[in-house]
């Protein structure tokens, strides 16, 4: 296939938090609002004046200071952020909108407080509640705590216009990415899709980390460049997967699995477009508010959902996603000491493959893996394993049909 | 053959002491069989002393010959089919275990407590064998309720006709505290399907006995929690399956809030009380019973205000009677179990005995040189390490962590305060209280540590805990701020599995820090460095 216009910017832009694009809105004087969780509501920090910064630790290779705070038995994604945040990578962001979803991270958000990490006058952090489960009730709550710890500080401190109608032009740009990205990731469904895992992933990530306003240009080229692409008509890869899992913010993780020959179909990660790329829709005698706050809640998949509905319903949409995508095999990867994905991993291992509430099996490579990709030799050696186990099954199910 | 390494007459010097049992020092280690903390004879107290330890060690062979009475036939089945209950075995070594080097009022203090806790075990591993339906199903399987362990119990007494099981509480928690190398066998279970080993040990445990299949099967549902952490929370998950009977059974969650002391999240944990009372209305049939809910509330606070005056005994006194292994977990179970009769009837006598002390002034813990605040979790299978502190190094845990947990005083005349001081207290669990919601939480540890005139600091350091681990560098920096205020002990461990952290290197870091830093000798020459890898 001809090489995407962008991909090369694109890659460039994820070379640094503070990329060109986040100095450009800077410089037009917006605000910089970082996090780190996608049970934060990424459409309500690209409000008007604003813009939302998903933190990302490109390039870290040491975690010397973040591993004095934190540990060398901690969840190494956080530790990254930390580094890089000690090595001044976000001083340009204004506030840092966290959540105390996962302790570790948690605390490595608290550090930017107790530490002074961001020399800024006006800096703040601020932590919301998130509950673990997803009845109307959970919804209101978390649309309180989203007017009480996102809201109310960022108007207090800044005088952020959050009016409906500001809202409502927030999440029409959104709706925009978001279309985008699901038409492209749509077309990952087609037998040759002119389009890589790797490709996608740098698009999604670029997205999630750069002003949306100034990103959708490039990603509107992208989808009709896309649109009229010409796959190769030879298939090179040897079987297509699904990725789930923790964060996964670097791409070249993408690549090296479709190096061995996996095309990756479906990202089902913290990072990923699945289900974060969906569009934002305002139901009748819906706020704007309450469609965001409906929206990030419910379609939420990360493990620490609890109750009976969600433990069964985050294998049971893996499940569907594999089967919509058509996906052969699932690689299930966390990140090492993550608590939540640590059990995830192994229970989505264990029920795919007794088939326990699902229409079927499905093969799955667990992986743990290192924030940084330091490992890479082993894990090919893990895909590479895992791509011919998928192609005896294929050969297999053939020889016996 | 043990022998001794010192004489009586160089242990007692005098018929008086030996009579008494109050020479210098008691030479504890050198019971010890080779390669164990196992007795090779009893602790000799004196006459009066050993006759009331020996007494109650015979009761508590008693009481369990009594469990296995009621039903001999099922509690055999049950040995056979847990491995875990075999662990109850050794609870007789336990007792002696936590009451070391006790005397006087601390030892029959220690030991009113340790019954208090055998028979509140007694009776729960009863009623969960007893309902088991692994041995036949009876009237009394769909009335006693699984429960995760570090949910209280409180609401299910509204639900008189039904007996709430902490599930994990006797099966998996309680067992490193007998046998300390079992828990690990559970972890192993764990990390065979694939949960990583490197995470803290208590949830492997709980959910290596699911992997086992060695949790009773009782009940038509369960109850679960978000309590105390991450981990935790991912272990009820992963024991999903197993507790409700692959999907059979309904599952209930019962959350509380991370940020339970910021106002806005209070109607959360209010929230999940009602829901709760209405899935078990569901569940049962049966309309919740705020009578006999409020009277065990009642019976609640009672022994929290009794406990409230015996921590400023604590405080302000040498004269406690509790020694710090027994008020830890006697603190501990008692948020679990809430004020049952046991509790109830045992906090009054213990209370007696600490007024007692106050009174007459006695100096109970004559050998301390330190008062400690122990800090973060501790560790079960070392659970008696804080009765070691004392014993080798004088230094005296006067208040932990984890126990300074859940002792709000419930309004009962107003529901709605009721309610919002149970949740609350939900909220206020062991081993969560301090390290969820913000660093602030584990920085009263300064404020605790004034508070009962500490002068030591015990670091416990669970090298499972994400919590505590991701934390250690505000620590160290308001350590710095300390040190001359504090002497700051760091005790490693590893919570469930002495394979990882064993007990001796738990010590040599204390030994170093006293040796090195404090240039103290030691009380016990027998106690500082002995190994006791083979032992309970």
């Amino acid at each position: 296939m001809r090489d995407l216009k962008h991909l090369i910017y694109f890659e460039n832009l994820l070379q640094e938090a503070n990329n060109e694009l986040v100095k450009r809105a800077c410089d037009e004087g917006r605000l910089a609002l970082g996090y780190n969780c996608s049970h934060i509501p990424e459409v309500l920090l690209d409000v008007e004046g604003c813009f939302g910064v998903r933190l990302r630790a490109p390039r870290c290779i040491s975690t010397d200071l973040a591993t004095y705070y934190m540990t060398n038995r901690c969840c190494p994604y956080s530790k990254s952020i930390l580094e890089r945040a000690f090595e001044g990578g976000y001083n340009f962001i204004d506030a840092l909108i966290g959540q105390e979803c996962c302790g570790t991270m948690n605390r490595m958000e608290q550090y930017f407080d107790y530490c002074k990490l961001i020399p800024k006058e006006k800096f703040f952090t601020s932590f919301m509640d998130v509950p673990f489960k997803k009845t109307e009730w959970y919804v209101g709550y978390y649309k309180r705590q989203i007017q009480k710890k996102i809201i109310e500080p960022l108007e207090k401190v800044y005088g952020v216009d959050f009016s409906e109608e500001s809202l409502v032009k927030a999440i029409e740009q959104h709706n925009e990415v978001c279309q985008i990205i699901t038409e492209l990731g749509e077309k990952r469904k087609l037998q040759n899709p002119p389009i890589t895992g790797y490709e996608f992933h740098v698009i999604q990530l670029v997205s999630l980390v750069c002003p949306k306003y100034l990103i959708l240009p490039y990603l509107r080229e992208t989808l009709e460049e896309v649109n009229n692409r010409e796959p190769d008509s030879v298939h090179k890869y040897r079987a297509r997967v699904m990725i789930v899992g923790a964060e996964i913010d670097d791409p070249e993780f993408t690549k090296i699995l479709e190096e061995c020959g996996a095309l990756v179909v479906a990202d089902r990660y913290c990072f990923g477009s699945l289900p974060g790329r969906d569009r934002i829709v305002i139901k009748e005698g819906q706020t704007a508010l309450d469609a965001i706050a409906d929206k990030y809640l419910n379609e939420n998949q990360c493990p620490r959902s609890m109750g009976q509905e969600n433990i069964v319903g985050r294998k049971r949409y893996l499940y569907d996603l594999a089967q919509e995508y058509g996906a052969d095999g699932l690689v299930v990867e966390s990140m090492k000491f993550c608590e939540y994905w640590g059990y995830e991993r192994a229970q989505i291992s264990n029920w795919m493959m007794d088939g326990f509430r699902l229409p079927g099996t499905m093969p799955v490579c667990q992986i743990e893996r290192d924030y940084t990709d330091a490992a890479t030799g082993q894990l090919r050696t893990r895909f590479q394993a895992f791509v011919e186990s998928l192609e005896i099954k294929r050969i297999q199910t053939v020889m016996e049909a | 053959m043990w022998k001794r390494k010192y004489s009586i007459k160089e242990q007692y010097g005098t018929l008086g002491h030996f009579l008494k049992g109050d020479e210098d020092c008691h030479y504890i280690g050198q019971r010890y069989i080779e390669n164990t903390n196992i007795f090779a004879r009893r602790e000799w107290r004196g006459v009066k002393d050993t006759g009331v330890a020996f007494g109650y060690w015979m009761y508590t062979w008693v009481k369990m010959a009594g469990l296995v009475a009621r039903n001999p036939v099922r509690m055999a089945k049950a040995f056979w089919k847990y491995r875990w209950l075999s662990a109850y075995l050794t609870a007789p070594a336990m007792v002696d275990r936590w009451t070391e080097g006790d005397r006087g009022p601390v030892l029959k203090c220690d030991l009113v407590a340790i019954d208090c806790m055998i028979s509140d075990t007694i009776d729960t591993i009863w009623k969960m064998i007893r309902a088991d339906r692994r041995f036949g199903e009876n009237k009394h399987t769909e009335k006693t309720i699984a429960i995760d362990y570090t949910l209280p119990k409180h609401i299910f007494f509204g639900f008189p006709d039904y007996n709430a099981i902490n599930i994990q509480q006797q099966a998996a928690f309680m067992v490193p505290l007998l046998r300390k190398e079992l828990g690990g066998y559970y972890l192993d279970q764990s990390v065979s399907v694939g949960i990583p080993g490197d995470m803290c040990t208590l949830p492997l445990v709980e959910t290596g006995v699911a992997v086992e299949g060695e949790y009773p099967d009782i009940g038509n549902f369960w109850l679960s929690t978000n309590n105390p952490c991450d981990a935790n929370m991912m272990d009820n998950t992963a024991m999903y399956r197993a507790l409700s009977d692959d999907g059979r059974k309904p599952v209930y969650v019962v959350n509380s809030p991370l940020m339970y002391d910021d106002p806005t999240t209070r109607e959360f944990g209010v929230h999940e009380l009602y829901a709760a009372i209405d899935f078990l209305e569901q569940q049962t049939g049966e309309k919740f019973n705020w009578v006999t809910f409020k009277e065990h509330l009642a019976k609640t606070n009672q022994v929290n205000r009794e406990e409230l005056e015996r921590w400023d005994i604590f405080a302000n006194t040498s004269s406690a009677t509790l020694n710090p292994v027994v008020q830890a977990l006697y603190r501990i179970y008692f948020y679990q179990q809430g004020g049952t009769k046991y509790f109830a009837a045992s906090s009054k006598k213990t209370l007696k005995l600490f007024q007692k002390a106050a009174e007459k002034q006695i100096k109970t813990f004559p050998k301390t040189r330190h008062r400690a605040l122990a800090w973060s979790c501790g560790s079960t299978y070392y659970t008696h390490g804080s009765g070691w502190l004392y014993n080798c190094w004088g230094i005296l845990c006067v208040i932990n962590m984890d126990s300074l947990t859940g002792h709000n005083i419930i309004e009962l005349d107003d529901e709605a305060e009721l309610m919002e001081d149970l949740a609350d207290c939900y909220s206020h669990s062991p081993m969560r209280t301090h390290t969820v919601g913000g660093n602030r939480h584990i920085l009263q540890m300064w404020e605790t540590a004034e508070k009962f005139n500490c002068d030591t600091i015990i670091m416990y350091d669970d090298v499972g805990c994400k919590g505590m681990a991701s934390a250690a560098g505000l620590l160290e920096e308001e350590f710095n701020k300390y040190r001359d205020k504090y002497n700051i002990i760091w005790m490693p461990h590893s919570l469930m599995d002495p394979r990882i952290v064993p007990p001796a290197e738990a010590r040599r870091a204390v030994n170093q820090y006293m040796q090195s830093v404090l240039h103290e000798e030691p009380l016990d020459p027998t106690l500082v460095d002995f190994d006791d890898s083979m032992g309970w």
